[in-house]
């Protein structure tokens, strides 16, 4: 059995940006983002550092699967796959600044109406850094879910904005 | 790794070849598809903007001040002295390492700069702060309010009264407030501040002037060399790396609204 570490402050403060942004992009929200992010330190320095762990995955494993716990809990997860909203794409303007608001706007709104399930494996991957195999124990689905699910969340957020307009 | 990549989707096969989840074969299978069907490239590249995008949201919405309890608790660690710290001193000096770099850079521009800055005439930098060393929100209809927005770190700027303006670097704080480290000079004081974006204004949080009489080299060789002001500023509130120009380009046409540090950095 592996040694456990107790945890120097700093290092934790250090982590904390990138942990506020990993929790926040699984909920989505500030304030529910931070309280994961709360949580998470908290369960770290209750549970002590495995001595062969990285500070920053470890941190990022105890996080989503706090969420995952709290989601199974509530009961709360999105079942269906919501369709996105149609958001207008003929807006005229043909001030840049414009249409880069319009753009940001249709972005947020796309990531806003990802299915969770999607959410969650975007954040698992493009923002904590898991590998498909990690993400896939951490999800508790078979890697092909979890590149299904990848695939479909990118391709909704890139068809949705339309990058290649 | 995918063991066999003749079931996936196109989708699927891109994402897993932006994910380095291909094997060597199997990545230089998708690159000759890639070079031979722009339009796969072309999907390549749709895909890749929706990760920068889900980013961008993240850093977009974590740019919100800390919750109390959140914040109270880093505070808490904070005064955590007791312990060893080798990671984040490690950071540190890593952080400070690149800090240097860059500034090594940026005084190479700025000693090109200084030979057309030696002609400003203009003794004032009244414009661009009334005070120039005190903190305090830069008016938007400012020109260094226009510099600070929207210029390019290591292109100089003339404002109006004949001062000059370079921005030099871009980080983003603690909470993923973008700020800025901008010299600003006049025929008779040099100097750096650093402003950060908060709620859509920029704030100029310090600043710190010299006289350029100081410097027969120019006025940004001053304000290039360290001050000790901004530097304990700067080991407070940098606790991370500079964004790189493609980075801060982005930010800009963003509006500064989603500025987004590499994944994991």
């Amino acid at each position: 059995m592996s040694e456990k570490q107790q945890i120097p402050g700093r290092d934790l403060v250090a982590e904390l940006p990138h942990l506020r942004r990993f929790a926040v992009s699984l909920v989505r929200d500030v304030a529910d983002g931070d309280d994961l992010a709360q949580a998470t330190l908290e369960r770290a320095l209750e549970k002590g550092k495995p001595a062969d762990y990285d500070l920053r995955p470890w941190l990022f494993r105890i996080c989503r699967n706090l969420w995952i716990d709290d989601m199974r809990r509530k009961q709360t997860r999105d079942k269906s796959a919501p369709a996105l909203k149609v958001v207008a794409s003929n807006a005229p303007s043909a001030e840049t600044a414009a249409n880069d608001r319009i753009l940001l706007a249709r972005t947020e709104q796309a990531i806003a109406d990802l299915p969770v399930q999607y959410r969650e494996v975007m954040s698992l991957v493009a923002v904590g850094g898991a590998s498909y195999r990690e993400a896939a124990g951490a999800l508790g689905t078979p890697v092909g879910t979890v590149m299904s699910r990848l695939a479909r969340a990118r391709s909704m957020i890139a068809d949705a904005v339309n990058y290649y307009d | 790794m995918i063991e066999d990549i003749s079931n996936l989707d196109r989708d699927e096969l891109l994402c897993a070849f932006l994910d380095g989840e291909l094997n060597d074969d199997q990545t230089r299978t998708v690159e000759q598809m890639l070079a031979d069907d722009p339009a796969l490239a072309q999907r390549l590249e749709q895909l890749r903007g929706a990760d920068s995008a889900f980013l961008s949201d993240a850093d977009a919405l974590v740019a919100a001040p800390m919750s109390e309890g959140l914040a109270a608790l880093a505070a808490q660690l904070n005064a955590d002295t007791d312990d060893e710290n080798v990671v984040s001193i490690t950071q540190h000096k890593s952080w400070q390492q690149r800090l240097r770099d860059h500034r090594a850079l940026a005084a190479c521009a700025a000693m090109l700069s200084g030979v057309l800055a030696t002609q400003v005439t203009v003794s004032s930098l009244q414009v661009a702060t009334n005070e120039p060393a005190s903190p305090g929100v830069l008016m938007a209809s400012s020109d260094l309010h226009d510099v600070i927005e929207s210029g390019a770190s290591g292109v100089q700027v003339s404002l109006s009264g004949d001062q000059i303006a370079m921005p030099q670097m871009t980080f983003l704080a603690d909470d993923n407030t973008p700020c800025r480290i901008v010299d600003v000079a006049d025929a008779q004081r040099a100097g750096r501040l650093i402003a950060c974006r908060s709620k859509h204004v920029w704030n100029i949080q310090i600043a710190s002037y010299r006289a350029v009489a100081d410097t027969p080299e120019g006025p940004f060789v001053t304000a290039s060399g360290p001050d000790p002001v901004i530097e304990a500023y700067l080991d407070q509130v940098m606790t991370g790396p500079p964004l790189d120009l493609e980075q801060e380009s982005r930010a800009i046409a963003n509006g500064w609204r989603a500025t987004a540090p590499t994944p994991n950095q």
